[in-house]
């Protein structure tokens, strides 16, 4: 087996193995990891730009807003129905992903942080501002009638858990497919060593615009998601707290890997979910399995398993 | 005489005040193997950047194939047919030895039209005929950065070869190399020369002096010499600025 097809095993019995899931898991852990699957599309849009690209962006949770506000508004004050509200989030993420891009390359290191990290700023204060459309602070709530598919109940439990499965089963083969191909080599060449790639006669500029347009849009269409499955619109999603949870996510999953945002976003999931029963203080629970994590798993889960192990994971 | 391939006019850079290239008129042909020499800190790489647009020229213009190349971006240079290897090594570490000139032959023939097979199968062949050119076609599947220093060397050079090139620039490229490895390397320069042009910094005379057909000589930014090896060694001023006034051409 060649390691593309081998990738291509690996993504396909992940799939598998959440459609099993279902099946086997209470009722509790199922509604925990459709919101999972939902978040990991999330991780995986940045891990593109971070992990791929060696972008530090600090500024994600614009474009996961740019989708789910998308939606939300067309939807609340326009009356549209869930699948095109759905495609018009993804391209709002996308263009947004696009004017700041744009911008944002012309920087690089800390100021591409920087930059980045303002433009989410001011996102979240244009939805704090903008009050009439998106009820501010209080976000608002997707009529349970309205979250309906070609007929389809989106808030049904199973309706939504294998709405989650398609939606990460799908960007996971995607960006499984996008990272094997030139494009991707190209992006990882670009993270490795930029000069020496354009020195190659790579565009770089315009690589890094395209990763951020396709990070964006499916950051979006994991925020537009998120609001269709669990009725929900909000401040909080644009706020500095979802740029850096993406981050995160990946980093304690392992950055460049495919499956890395998967795993960390369900362990630092989980991990917020036991140490809020056992104390108050759970983001110190966390703070310190993030420091135990950087000492011992600098690569992440999936990054130290594939430079100790498993060479082969994709 | 075939008419230039490389041509600098009056092309010169200061950086805040200090001139570190001045005034430079220099033309390569078609086939012809340049050798760059000059003390340390005479302007060479800077040239050569000038050269590649990775610096834009203070004054002065860059024609390539008798183009004015002087407002084109890097990346738009290298894809109308040069290849730059740095002097400081500059692999690919964490890509296999293999895709580090895939991703180099991927992009040269970028604009051809032939199909997805098609055109893996020539990039395999292109990236393993440049890897044997340089005898790393045994390190394939390593990662580049495992290479010794003096492979990673070559794996710069084959990077550049497969290319294809109509004008390869190398900045210093036998710095670090083994002897049987420079030995193999002059081999690969009068190969080379009969498809391609080549400007060479080098410090290695030996190197020079087996393999360039002109020399150009630089020196606080100026082009002090610029003539077939027996001249320049001959030269007063290039002896005076370089090689040491009595003690002739100096193994490096």
């Amino acid at each position: 087996m060649g390691p593309d097809t081998r990738a291509l095993a690996v993504h396909l019995a992940v799939i598998a193995l959440l459609i099993g899931c279902w099946f086997v898991l209470p009722q509790y852990h199922t509604g925990n990891l459709a919101r999972i699957l939902v978040l990991a599309t999330f991780a995986s849009a940045y891990n593109l730009v971070f992990g791929y690209t060696g972008l530090l962006s600090l500024g994600h949770a614009l474009f996961f807003a740019a989708g789910m506000y998308g939606l939300g508004i067309v939807m609340q004050h326009g009356g549209v129905s869930a699948l095109p509200a759905w495609v018009f989030g993804v391209a709002c993420a996308a263009t947004v992903g696009l004017v700041t891009g744009a911008l944002a390359l012309r920087t690089s290191g800390v100021a591409f942080m920087i930059v980045t990290l303002m433009f989410a700023q001011a996102g979240y204060l244009c939805v704090l501002y903008f009050g009439d459309w998106t009820r501010g602070d209080e976000g608002f709530v997707i009529a349970r009638t309205a979250r309906n598919l070609i007929g389809i109940d989106l808030a049904d439990e199973r309706v939504r858990y294998f709405a989650g499965v398609c939606l990460f089963g799908s960007s996971l083969l995607g960006i499984g497919q996008l990272v094997r191909s030139g494009f991707g080599k190209t992006l990882i060449a670009i993270r490795e060593n930029e000069e020496r790639a354009r020195m190659l006669g790579y565009d770089v500029q315009r690589c890094k615009l395209i990763a951020v347009v396709i990070s964006a849009a499916l950051a979006g269409a994991a925020g537009a998601a998120y609001a269709l499955l669990f009725g929900y619109v909000g401040a909080s999603f644009a706020a500095v707290q979802y740029s850096i949870l993406p981050l995160l996510w990946t980093l304690l999953g392992g950055a460049g890997t495919t499956l890395g945002p998967l795993l960390g976003t369900l362990v630092m999931f989980y991990l917020v979910d036991y140490a809020s029963d056992i104390t108050d203080a759970y983001l110190l629970v966390v703070g310190v399995a993030l420091i135990l994590a950087t000492l011992f798993l600098p690569q992440g889960i999936v990054g130290t398993l594939r430079r100790r192990v498993l060479r082969w994971l994709p | 005489m075939t008419r230039p391939v490389l041509e600098t006019r009056h092309l010169s850079k200061s950086f805040g005040g200090v001139d570190a290239v001045k005034d430079v008129n220099l033309a390569v042909h078609e086939h012809e193997v340049r050798a760059l020499i000059g003390p340390n800190g005479a302007g060479k790489s800077t040239l050569v950047s000038l050269v590649c647009g990775r610096l834009s020229p203070t004054a002065g213009t860059v024609h390539f194939d008798g183009q004015d190349v002087s407002s084109l971006p890097a990346h738009a240079r290298i894809r109308l047919g040069i290849a730059y290897t740095f002097q400081i090594t500059s692999v690919f570490s964490e890509l296999s030895v293999f895709e580090n000139v895939a991703l180099s032959v991927r992009r040269a023939i970028a604009s051809s039209n032939a199909g997805m097979r098609q055109r893996k199968r020539a990039i395999r062949e292109r990236a393993m005929m440049a890897l044997d050119r340089v005898g790393l076609a045994d390190a394939r599947d390593r990662p580049a950065g495992d290479l010794a220093y003096g492979h990673q060397r070559l794996l710069e050079i084959a990077m550049g070869l497969a290319q294809a090139p109509r004008l390869f620039i190398m900045d210093e490229p036998t710095q670090g190399l083994a002897l049987d490895e420079i030995e193999r390397f002059k081999t690969l320069i009068g190969e080379l020369s009969s498809s391609s042009t080549i400007l060479l910094i080098e410090h290695n005379m030996d190197v020079v002096m087996d393999t360039a057909h002109r020399i150009a000589v630089l020196d606080a930014g100026e082009l002090i010499g610029d003539g077939n090896p027996q001249d320049i060694q001959q030269d007063a001023r290039v002896q005076a600025a370089y090689l040491g006034t009595d003690t002739g051409p100096a193994s490096a």
